[in-house]
């Protein structure tokens, strides 16, 4: 019986390797065809970039600009990396010229295709032709089901290309849940932000979505200085989430104005110390000189952070704060404290 | 009587064989589930192909990182593993380069090369290590801090650059060895997406021999013409895109490469730093973390990345690497019988038993039982105690499975990430991934049972490690 089982073993490990081998030949083979197919990409994409930028409009271009842009992969990666080198009407010349040879019914059909690379190259490049067709197409591809990082580039293209959806439109199709996405969907929220604050203001304020979701939303907001966001980052400063009221924060110290101070002067005393080493930080860029004795206070937190942050703040007031480090560090009983302010002592002396 | 006799000893042969060939089986399946774990992670969440898109994602959230640069008497590497740091990608970070007592030129080359001068900079003593001389910095590169120490190890430097660090997560990694440009981009990944429980991540690393650098930057990755380095690149990749990716998706992680990783500071000081009495302080820091944080009973992750890549200097000489090979085993030895109580115990979740349970199957019994099979079987089969059965069986656990992995793991890289640019390059790679089976493999564990052997009559220190530097010609340092 004993001798079944062992022959077993020697025959299950010939078929492994067998098996193996045979996969890594065929991509081997694969792997081959591939290079000479990138190859002919690279060359294609190069002559056609070199064209456009080299050559000026001239009588039988569209024959010329037909043959150099066959490939539709080719058209797409080129409109993209001239997008890097150069904007403004001189951009909108070359894809007018490139329009001329049907360029963007191409790229839409490459939307259509099943290689999620090609369909996230696409899509980049029909950000630059904001007509209703495109961004027809561009809700269509963004609804295809699809990791949620290509579904948010082709989300960023429909906005650069003129849509103006709410962010439910959006949201639809995102699992909010999974944090591994929260980069891109903030990387989305900035996009939206910079054309119009006003859907993701909507959105902050209905605050029906999970913390970390509202807390990337409310630091947009405040990174693309939005100002007339400022009554959400108040209402929102007395979140009972900590990881809001800290986004709060953040976002007031970014815009580095608020009305009524006595919503930072609350967060100083926070139960939570990422809210209170935010609330530090806000002081020292709103530059309120009301409350250094605040800062100088928090220079003996408990937690690091905290003193960090009120001993950088107090850095930024100039003599005044200066002083208050020099008192700290000479004369403060309490040892953290002393050692914060000689550290950021050092820095300041050092810069 | 004699019939009995000779009974007996041939169930006893065939007893120890099997013995042999269940240790071997049960490696091999180890092996084959790390293969399908991370062929399904890679697949369902590929890595990002793009560094602009890393940018896009990560620039305004990516936290300040300080990059922790051991450097011992590596005058031939240190300009260029410096100005590759300085050519990272990444929006916020320091380089603090730890010369630790070099006697070499290592600290006047970097003092010509960056024009450094002596400056203070305050720190607390969190962690204990060897006095530090003068801390420097650059007059044209602000982001480069030098500490001047006495010598005390690896570990002593790491903790002497933790020290003086102020960022909340810094970057461990060795001064010969090259980061591409947006590997820092692609490893903090875990630490935004999941800041609350991810407190360490690793990367991979692949061998720098046969690779051109230019200035600190790899400009074409390329494959060694040493054998014995070309017999690494496929062991490496096995190591990390199998194996460490797998025992991440597991959540029983047990070792980030001391080449390559990023931890958060107030984390690892939580639990003392490095520790200075062992050689296998990169797995002995990642045992502490989840001893300490499974003891606090913390929720925490500790991640790896396959993307984010770290190029090193693999040795090219059977001497050097049998050396590092031992040291590598005895560091893996110390770190297991310090920490015996965490293995097969419950109390510490998948890594007390997978994890530790990984390293007595395949680290400490698999050598072990290999090397007897080798001794033992074809004696026992020419002997005429053993069937051809038993002799087929214990080479398909020695040869053949090994064959289906490392040519298994290949194909994995060559499906998902592409790495290896040329087809005859690869045509290479998967001859490679064939005969390491036959000699390396075997090899490896010779210099295993050798580590072993070290490791009971208690030897202590690194030994003699040649550097090439990246083009030049070898020279020996003594760690």
């Amino acid at each position: 019986m004993i001798h079944i089982e062992l022959a077993v073993i020697w025959y299950s490990s010939l078929v492994l390797a067998a098996f193996s081998v045979t996969c890594m030949v065929t991509l081997v083979v694969n792997r081959f065809i591939t290079n000479k197919r990138k190859l002919r990409r690279q060359t294609g994409q190069a002559t056609l970039t070199e064209y456009l930028l080299t050559t000026d409009v001239e009588d039988g271009e569209y024959q010329t600009l037909k043959s150099l842009t066959q490939s539709s992969v080719v058209l797409a990666l080129t409109i993209s990396e001239i997008s890097t080198i150069m904007r403004g009407p001189a951009f909108d010349a070359i894809l007018e010229r490139l329009k001329t040879c049907n360029a963007e019914m191409r790229l839409i059909k490459l939307l259509d295709r099943r290689s999620p690379q090609q369909r996230v190259v696409a899509a980049e490049a029909l950000a630059y032709f904001p007509t209703d067709t495109v961004r027809k197409a561009l809700w269509k591809a963004y609804a295809r089901p699809a990791p949620a990082h290509q579904r948010i580039i082709i989300a960023q293209a429909l906005v650069l290309a003129g849509a103006r959806p709410e962010l439910a439109d959006f949201f639809a199709h995102l699992d909010l849940t999974r944090s591994e996405d929260l980069a891109d969907m903030t990387a989305l929220f900035k996009t939206i932000a910079m054309q119009n604050p006003e859907p993701v203001i909507r959105r902050a304020k209905i605050a029906y979505d999970p913390p970390e979701v509202r807390a990337a939303l409310l630091r947009t907001l405040g990174h693309c200085g939005a100002i007339e966001a400022l009554d959400l980052f108040a209402r929102d400063a007395h979140d009972a989430s900590p990881v809001i009221r800290a986004a709060a924060l953040d976002a007031i110290g970014a815009i580095g104005f608020l009305p009524d101070l006595s919503v930072v002067s609350d967060a100083l005393k926070d139960e939570a110390s990422e809210v209170r080493a935010e609330a530090a930080r806000t002081i020292g860029l709103l530059m309120e000189q009301s409350h250094v004795a605040d800062l100088i206070t928090l220079t003996s937190d408990q937690d690091w952070d905290v003193r960090f942050r009120a001993a950088k703040s107090l850095s930024a007031f100039g003599d005044v704060g200066i002083d208050a480090l020099k008192s700290i560090a000479a004369h403060a009983r309490n040892d953290r404290a002393s050692a914060t302010a000689q550290l950021i002592l050092d820095e300041v002396i050092e810069a | 009587m004699t019939d009995n006799m000779s009974g007996l000893i041939i169930s006893g042969a065939q007893v120890v064989t099997l013995f042999i060939i269940s240790v071997g089986l049960f490696q091999n399946v180890i092996y084959f589930a790390q293969l399908i774990l991370s062929g399904h992670e890679l697949s369902s969440n590929p890595p990002v192909r793009r560094a602009a898109l890393l940018w896009k994602r990560y620039a305004d959230l990516a936290p300040p990182i300080a990059i922790l640069s051991p450097a011992y008497n590596e005058e031939l590497t240190i300009i260029e593993s410096v100005r590759s740091i300085l050519s990272l990608e990444y929006p916020s970070f320091e380089i603090i380069v730890i010369n630790d007592g070099s006697s070499d030129q290592t600290l006047e080359r970097l003092k010509e090369a960056f024009d450094l001068v002596p400056t203070h900079r305050a720190f607390s003593q969190a962690t204990e290590h060897a006095p530090i001389r003068c801390i420097y910095k650059s007059t044209h590169q602000s982001r480069l801090i030098v500490i001047d120490k006495e010598n005390g190890g690896k570990s002593d430097a790491l903790n002497a650059g933790i020290n003086v660090s102020r960022a909340p997560i810094f970057c461990s990694m060795d001064a010969d060895s090259i980061l591409e440009p947006d590997a820092l981009l692609r490893a903090v990944g875990p630490f935004v997406d999941d800041p609350t429980r991810v407190i360490a991540v690793g990367g991979t690393v692949r061998l720098a021999n046969g690779c051109k650098i230019e200035n600190g930057r790899l400009v074409e990755v390329g494959i060694p013409r040493n054998p014995l380095a070309l017999l690494q690149v496929v062991e490496y990749l096995r190591a990390f895109l199998m194996a460490r990716l797998a025992w991440s998706k597991l959540g029983a992680i047990t070792i980030i490469s001391g080449t390559f990783g990023l931890f958060k500071r107030r984390c690892v000081l939580a639990v003392g730093g490095y520790s200075k009495d062992t050689v296998g302080e990169d797995m002995e820091l990642v045992i502490k973390l989840h001893r300490h944080f499974q003891n606090e009973g913390k929720p925490y992750r500790i991640a790896y990345v396959p993307e984010p890549v770290c190029w090193t200097e693999a040795p090219e000489s059977l001497k050097v690497l049998g050396r590092q090979r031992s040291r590598w085993h005895r560091g893996s030895l110390e770190t297991f019988f310090r920490h015996k109580d965490m293995f097969l115990n419950p109390k510490y979740g998948r890594v007390g038993v997978l994890g530790f349970g990984n390293i007595f199957f395949v680290d400490i019994l698999g050598p072990f039982a290999e090397v007897l099979g080798y001794i033992l079987i074809p004696l026992l089969y020419f002997a005429g105690l053993l069937s051809h059965e038993y002799l087929l069986a214990f080479l398909a656990v020695s040869f053949t499975f090994g064959v289906a992995v490392s040519v298994g793991s290949l194909a994995l890289e060559e499906i998902e990430l592409k790495r290896i640019p040329r087809t005859r390059d690869l045509v290479l790679l998967t001859l490679m991934a064939i005969f390491e089976n036959f000699g390396y493999r075997q090899l490896s564990n010779v210099w295993r049972m050798i580590g072993t052997v070290q490791f009971l009559r208690r030897k202590k220190g690194w030994g003699e490690m040649t550097r090439i530097g990246f083009g030049r010609s070898p020279v020996t340092r003594k760690d």
